[in-house]
């Protein structure tokens, strides 16, 4: 299994239960929803989870001690255009 | 498999003589109801598109939006059932059969604040490489994330528990762009709308799903004739006037997950 790097690319996608976790440069997305369920499987799941969690605290709060995490994330650069199809 | 390989035929026929301007049939038939492709009916639309294929669905890809106009899927029960239990890994990647000058890159997606929105869902996808190449950015659309993780998630899953109870369904989804402007992120167009068409050959009547690509959106149901008309392609060609007026009944979805539990 390649490492998944938080925040390193924007092609990373990984799923654990029924959460797919997509990486982008910008944020971590979660979506779907997952039963932790107290068996061996939910132990696998739960570990994934945390260390993925794990990774992205870490991740983050050394863009925080380096002064580099912004308090809120710029709003995206995205251009109107006029309809090429009209 | 008799009547689609015979129809497969006659449109191949019909092709050599008319001419391969006339492509009745396309590269991937087996994906499209009949074997007939789509035929773009806004003349600006036609500029710069490229047909890809691919294991269970077929692409019509826009250079102009770099977005797919649509992703058309022949879904059925069997693989259905074979997608349930796969993935674990995948990657979101550039298609390298086009060429750079007309494709989306994962950098145009990138701080856009849009989710890199699936066409034909990876939930529909039978074995690791199909499901890998749903992963092309040519089956790719801007998707507000609420739209794509809520509603329109709830749409896919209601498409595919009704291919399960009708055996198969075919199934074109893809972007529409109406309005003055339009949002773009990067060099990639944001679409206003989206629409999911089901046509069931079992009950030869078809209906689609048409939505706004904003946050909260309600989906309206139309007709085929109804989609047709508000995007400007001929999504189901073999089909005469009055069966496009003919609604399946399509099953009323609830959203994956609400937000006002929160």
């Amino acid at each position: 299994m390649s490492k998944f790097v938080p925040y390193a690319n924007e092609s990373d996608v990984l799923n654990i239960g029924r959460l797919a976790i997509e990486n982008r440069l910008d944020r971590i997305t979660l979506s779907g929803d997952i039963d932790l369920t107290a068996d061996q499987a939910g132990l696998a799941d739960a570990r994934a989870l945390h260390a993925l969690l794990g990774d992205v605290v870490a991740r983050l709060e050394a863009q925080l001690a380096a002064q580099t995490l912004p308090a809120k994330l710029p709003p995206a650069a995205n251009q109107s255009v006029a309809n090429p199809f009209d | 498999m008799y009547l689609i390989q015979r129809t497969v035929a006659a449109a191949a026929l019909a092709c050599g003589l008319l001419g391969a301007s006339l492509a009745w049939a396309g590269d991937c038939p087996a994906h499209y109801v009949d074997g007939r492709l789509p035929e773009i009916r806004n003349a600006k639309m036609t500029a710069a598109t490229t047909e890809l294929c691919y294991g269970v669905f077929g692409v019509m890809h826009s250079g102009i939006t770099r977005t797919p106009l649509w992703s058309a899927e022949h879904l059925t029960a069997d693989n259905i059932d074979a997608a349930k239990n796969l993935s674990r890994e995948n990657s979101f990647h550039t298609e390298q059969q086009l060429p750079a000058s007309l494709r989306a890159e994962l950098s145009d997606y990138a701080r856009s604040g849009y989710d890199r929105g699936h066409m034909a869902p990876n939930g529909d996808m039978p074995d690791r490489e199909t499901q890998h190449e749903s992963f092309t950015l040519a089956n790719m659309v801007p998707q507000d994330a609420d739209n794509n993780r809520h509603v329109w998630a709830g749409i896919e899953g209601a498409v595919r528990k009704l291919a399960q109870k009708e055996g198969d369904l075919y199934v074109i989804t893809g972007p529409a762009f109406i309005g003055g402007n339009l949002q773009k992120a990067g060099n990639v167009l944001v679409p206003s709308h989206l629409y999911k068409l089901v046509y069931s050959p079992r009950q030869r009547a078809g209906a689609a799903f048409f939505i706004e690509n904003r946050a909260d959106a309600e989906y309206e149901t139309l007709s085929v004739a109804q989609l047709e008309a508000r995007i400007g392609i001929n999504l189901l060609p073999s089909l005469p006037a009055t069966q496009k007026e003919a609604m399946l009944r399509l099953p009323k979805v609830k959203p994956r997950k609400s937000r006002s539990l929160s």
